[in-house]
């Protein structure tokens, strides 16, 4: 298979203003905290390789501008997307409740060939402050009402889970990547109903 | 001249035949130019003793197989009669093959000729709104059904192409529509398009449609042909659709007001023009050019302009050039492009006189010296009317308002005192190098102002642009800025404001100040003046004054981080003035809600790009760039994206030549780049053009981020910014750039409509109570309906549909006219019972959902929910407890507290007072609906069949109820 080639993975972060999603993404991709950064306007972006499973794969993040007069200008990035990271601040709880709202404009504006199951990942950052508002459980609560969607509390100043948080965003990106390739190279029925035919098992059994 | 078609012959010995096509022939009377034969002097003659001396040229129109013959044009020289003779084989020649007899042609000619005449005619009247006028004014009323206060603006004569004919008619300009109108061969034709639906006008010259405009709406194209004046037409009708795509912009109300002042404007050189409006939109658009030339704030009129000349001291010179007035300035600009420009404030000018020169030189010929309050006088020669224009400014001056001098708020009251340039109390280090370039151009320019004048009515002359294109010293940039954006003058003219609004800014609580609160921190945080509470005080006191001044504007990330680079050079006050000219004059409409201007702009420059750059242009389309790349480019003028010290230089530039730099400098940052047309990515050219923009350095001032650079050096900010004027300076002038903002406004704001309509579509799909189709056109209904009553939908609060609201009167129209409710005798009284369910927020309006639900509900669903949401409408709170008791009989209270009971137990997980709420949720969410209806459903089926009897009489009994009460 074509594993071996280079792979480069979409992933836009996306959510309200002052969340700190530049934070999150340059902790990642740069190691380092500053409060040094200027509110983005329009959208800037980082790469950088990481390897999953012994692939190694480019990372492309996306950074957007949270003010919402700027949400019907993101739309352009969201093309070809492979992963949506969902960031708010676990101190403000409007920024919890808007992640509702940026889920469904992503996957209307994106549009992804399997809307349910577009990979998403939440993260609820700034763990490292004194005045939470909104609980894990919360978070927790909805981000299963939501397929499941996997939830991190991250800290971008104190590096809290933000590898960890990367690293599941590159495997859940890499496995949507995949599963496109799949569907572009190999047209051939059998092998799609046979990837389908596991889901649906998997499906079943946690229905069960 | 064209005259009315008139039959003749044309075997006429009288006549030589110069020209002949096969419908037109071009005649010479005999006796006329060269020829001097027997027969032209003999009737040379005959025209001499008889009375009639016909018109020695004209035109005649033949069909091939008629014998008759038209004269549709007459002309005593040559030269008009060929002007005449161009403008058919020009217009008309190329389209009458499209006709399938020669009757229709004839037909189609004359037509075309008489309509002609009338235009003709009209434009003799010097009056405005003649009998003519208001004749046409009725017509276009009639034709098209427009409401009395729909005003005709202007009518023109031209052929609008349905399929391959063209049909002759009249185009009616009106502030809203534009309407065509044709009755030939006894057929009708008649169009009316809504401004607000245009998307795009164009001139456009194709094979098929020779010299037409082309229209373009949603539904389909037009083409209009044969225009007399298609310029004039083309230009008033970009205005109208314009002021209509601004009035959505800006969610004012669209009643369109005839300027008064306009009206009693004494100048001479006022065109006369069929109709008030038509002048007013002229005057309207000469004052926008006028104010956008000299940045003088919008509300500025021009009054009129004169040829003179303008003696410039520095250089001893007279320059020719137009001296403008308006009620408040006096301007000069050189005939010689950038040569002087000069700008003078009424309110400074302290004498006008006429200048009594002791050379009698010929150049002091009708000179006037207008002294300045600074003892600054400045002579103007040539003028040819001197007496009226001294006349004339004396006026003006008379009419100046009177300074309040009155503080407003007494100092001690205020807890804050306005900083000066921050850089005065947080220096940053420089190195001596630094400081001797500073030092060097800081007396090139004490030198150069020595010379011009300092302050606003300092001349602006070539040497001065050479010297802000290498950048201005940092000392004098903030006096410099506000000098030349005009932002000085606002300031002169609203004293004390800027205390007032921070002081009610800051004491009030909103969105906008929680907004301006989390991006202080994130303006200019590389900065000390910003690492430090007075900073970002003095930052959020401008931030909030604004947002407070100008709500439709409010606050818009990226004003931050312009506002920080303000305050950084000049004093707090004048820097929020800088920060109002940016967002009202200089980049209009770019932080609205919609940062319409942004996107405006955005077009613009792919524009740009696309002509000067066309190979680039194909490879950033391919990739999708343009959208990404400009945004940040626009909303921050390079800051968020160049090194600080080079987007300063940047700066410079932008307020000395307006908007038009960000463009020079956004293509010149396109250009060279090979690296791009190799990019396979949008990421990868996101990548060259940042490392290309970080990379840019500035030897001439000191690096503000004290991190080290990372980004390879590129290019010098100087050599930059001088390139970009040069291969870009005159090509991309303020005035193309203003051209082309108009023709994108109409596509950006259409697209944002579209999508605004698509989002609320979506949304009120959610309620399934309606289809796709259904909605879309219940939408277009309240569009219409929302349109006579002029307003046009808001903007986006929560929801989409919220920006489409109707008041109580559209409302009932509409319910009224859709749904089966809204017949019968209680068709009112229901009718205000759903609306006031609907209104949750009692502000006497209901959102699209609001009307869609209502509808849905009324017509679509079951039966039980139908009860359900009539018995919501007549329940407390909506109704009080004591209106409901007078219109019950004994037995029917008795029977209310059966219906509350039941439904009490259909909504049994809530409590009774929360299954009476008048929010919409509780009427149409499905689930919530469905679950309750269900439960009732399963528990009617477990209770057995007896159950379902008794839950069907109860619904018949509280139908009962809600009739009688009636």
């Amino acid at each position: 298979m074509s594993s071996r080639k280079k792979v480069l993975l979409k992933v836009i972060i996306l959510g309200d203003s002052g969340v700190g999603k530049t934070s999150l993404m340059n902790q990642f991709v740069n190691k380092k905290f500053s409060n040094q950064y200027k509110a983005t306007i329009g959208a800037d972006f980082l790469t950088k390789e990481v390897i999953v499973d012994d692939r190694i794969v480019t990372m492309q993040i996306w950074d957007t501008a949270g003010q919402e007069r700027f949400q019907s200008l993101g739309v352009a990035f969201y093309r070809g997307a492979d992963c949506c990271v969902l960031v708010f601040d676990v101190t403000a709880p409007n920024t919890f409740k808007s992640l509702e709202s940026w889920r469904d404009e992503f996957l209307i504006q994106a549009s992804p060939r399997d809307p349910d199951n577009f990979p998403f990942v939440i993260l609820g950052n700034k763990v490292d402050l004194e005045n939470r508002a909104v609980s894990a459980k919360r978070a927790q609560q909805w981000c299963q009402s939501k397929n499941d969607i996997p939830y991190f509390e991250t800290s971008a100043k104190e590096a809290v889970n933000v590898e960890l948080a990367f690293q599941t965003i590159a495997r859940n990106a890499l496995a949507q990547e995949t599963e496109a390739e799949l569907y572009n190279e190999f047209p051939d029925q059998i092998k799609l109903n046979a990837n389908d035919n596991g889901r649906n098992r998997d499906g079943d059994n946690c229905a069960c | 001249m064209w005259v009315k078609p008139q039959e003749v012959y044309l075997k006429t010995p009288l006549w030589d035949s110069d020209e002949t096509t096969l419908y037109f022939v071009l005649q010479r009377r005999k006796g006329h130019g060269k020829s001097k034969s027997l027969s032209s002097l003999l009737v040379g003659t005959l025209d001499s003793v008889r009375d009639t001396k016909p018109a020695p040229y004209r035109i005649l129109h033949q069909t091939p197989n008629s014998e008759i013959y038209y004269v549709i044009s007459t002309a005593l020289t040559e030269q008009e009669i060929r002007q005449d003779w161009q403008w058919l084989f020009e217009n008309v020649s190329p389209t009458l093959h499209s006709f399938d007899t020669e009757e229709e042609i004839t037909e189609f000619v004359c037509c075309k000729i008489n309509s002609i005449i009338a235009t003709e005619q009209e434009n003799f009247t010097e009056d405005e709104d003649t009998i003519t006028y208001k004749n046409v004014d009725y017509e276009f009323h009639q034709r098209f059904s427009m409401p009395k206060d729909e005003k005709l603006v202007c009518y023109y004569s031209c052929s609008y192409w349905k399929g391959k004919m063209p049909r002759q008619g009249w185009m009616y300009l009106s502030v809203h529509y534009m309407c065509f109108y044709s009755y030939i061969f006894g057929r009708k034709t008649a169009l009316k398009i809504r401004w607000a639906d245009v998307t795009e006008l164009a001139k456009t010259n194709s094979l098929l449609f020779p010299d037409s405009i082309k229209v373009v709406t949603r539904d389909g194209e037009h083409y209009f042909t044969m225009f007399l004046k298609k310029n004039e037409t083309f230009a008033l009708m970009q205005q109208l659709a314009n002021i209509a795509m601004k009035q959505l912009i800006d969610d004012k109300s669209g009643t369109f007001n005839i300027d008064k002042d306009l009206l009693t404007k004494l100048s001479k050189n006022v065109p006369k023009k069929p109709s008030f409006l038509k002048r007013d939109l002229d005057a309207r658009k000469q004052s926008n050019l006028y104010t956008l030339r000299f940045r003088l704030p919008h509300t500025e009129k021009l009054d009129g302009s004169e040829e003179c000349t303008l003696w410039t001291p520095y250089n001893k010179r007279h320059n020719w050039g137009r001296l403008y007035l308006s009620q408040n300035f006096i301007c000069f600009d050189s005939r010689v492009r950038h040569l002087v420009r000069l700008t003078i404030p009424l309110r400074d000018v302290h004498q006008v006189e006429r200048a009594v020169s002791s050379t009698s030189s010929s150049q002091d010929v009708g000179s006037i010296l207008i002294t300045t309050a600074h003892h600054t006088s400045f002579l103007f020669g040539n003028i040819s009317d001197r007496d009226f224009l001294v006349h004339k400014i004396s006026e003006l001056l008379a009419k100046l308002p009177k300074e309040k001098s009155s503080r407003v708020t007494s100092r001690e009251e205020s807890k804050w005192t306005p900083q000066p340039p921050l850089m005065t109390l947080f220096k940053t280090h420089q190195t001596s190098t630094i400081k001797q370039i500073q030092t060097k151009k800081e007396k090139q320019w004490e030198d150069h102002m020595s010379e011009v004048g300092r302050g606003v009515s300092m001349y602006r002359t070539t040497e001065g642009s050479e010297l802000v294109v290498n950048g201005i010293p940092e000392s004098l940039r903030g006096e410099l800025w506000s000098v030349f954006s005009g932002s000085i003058l606002q300031k002169a003219q609203n004293k004390g404001l800027y205390e007032k609004l921070v002081n009610e800014a800051l004491s009030s609580k909103n969105q906008a100040n929680d907004e301006i609160e989390r991006d202080l921190h994130r303006s200019l945080p590389e900065h000390p003046a910003f690492q430090n509470n007075v900073g970002i005080s003095a930052l959020r006191r401008v931030l909030c004054a604004y947002a407070l001044k100008n709500p439709t504007i409010g606050y818009c990330q990226a004003m931050n981080i312009v506002a920080s680079v303000l305050l950084i050079y000049c004093p707090e006050e004048q820097a929020f003035w800088l920060l109002a000219t940016i967002c009202e004059t200089l980049l209009p409409d770019y932080y609205n809600t919609r940062v319409v201007g942004a996107l405006v702009d955005q077009g613009v420059l792919d524009e740009l790009t696309k002509a000067h750059l066309p190979e680039l242009h194909a490879k950033l389309d391919e990739l999708g760039m343009m959208k990404m790349i400009s945004l940040s480019w626009f909303l921050t003028l390079f800051i968020s994206v160049m090194p600080y010290e080079c987007a300063v230089n940047v700066m410079d530039c932008f307020f000395y030549d307006g908007a038009k730099v960000i463009f020079q400098v956004g293509t010149h940052n396109l250009i060279n780049r090979e690296k791009l047309l190799k990019c396979a990515e949008d990421g990868q050219a996101m990548q060259v053009f940042s490392e290309y923009l970080e990379g840019i350095y500035n030897e001439e001032a000191m690096a503000l981020s004290t991190e080290p650079r990372t980004a390879e050096k590129t290019i010098k900010i100087q050599e930059l910014v001088y390139q970009s004027y040069r291969s870009f300076g005159s090509s991309v002038s303020s005035e193309c750039i203003e051209h082309l903002r108009l023709k994108h406004r109409l596509r950006v704001v259409r697209q944002l409509e579209d999508s605004l309509e698509k989002n609320t579509l979506r949304a009120l799909q959610q309620d399934r109570l309606l289809d796709a189709n259904e909605l879309q056109e219940l939408l277009s209904v309240i569009r219409e309906e929302l349109f006579w009553a002029k307003r046009v939908p808001c903007e986006r609060l929560e929801a989409p549909y919220e920006a489409y609201r109707l008041d109580y009167g559209q409302f009932k129209t509409l319910f009224q006219a859709l749904s089966p409710w809204g017949k019968g005798d209680y068709a009112e009284a229901i009718t205000t019972r759903m609306f006031k369910l609907m209104d949750h927020d009692a502000d006497g309006l209901v959102s699209a959902r609001g009307l869609s639900v209502s509808l849905g509900v009324s017509c679509r669903s079951d039966a039980s929910r139908r009860l359900r949401v009539l018995y919501c409408a007549h329940a407390p709170p909506l109704l009080s407890d004591d209106e409901l008791r007078q219109t019950f009989t004994e037995t029917g209270e008795e029977l209310a507290a059966d219906a509350i009971s039941f439904f009490d137990n259909i909504d049994n997980p809530s409590t009774p007072d929360a299954a009476l709420q008048r929010s919409i949720s509780e009427v149409c969410e499905d689930n919530q609906m469905d679950k309750s209806t269900d439960s009732a459903y399963s528990q009617s089926e477990t209770l057995g069949d007896a159950d379902v009897v008794l839950t069907d009489l109860l619904n018949l009994i509280v139908v009962r109820i809600l009739f009688e009460q009636f």
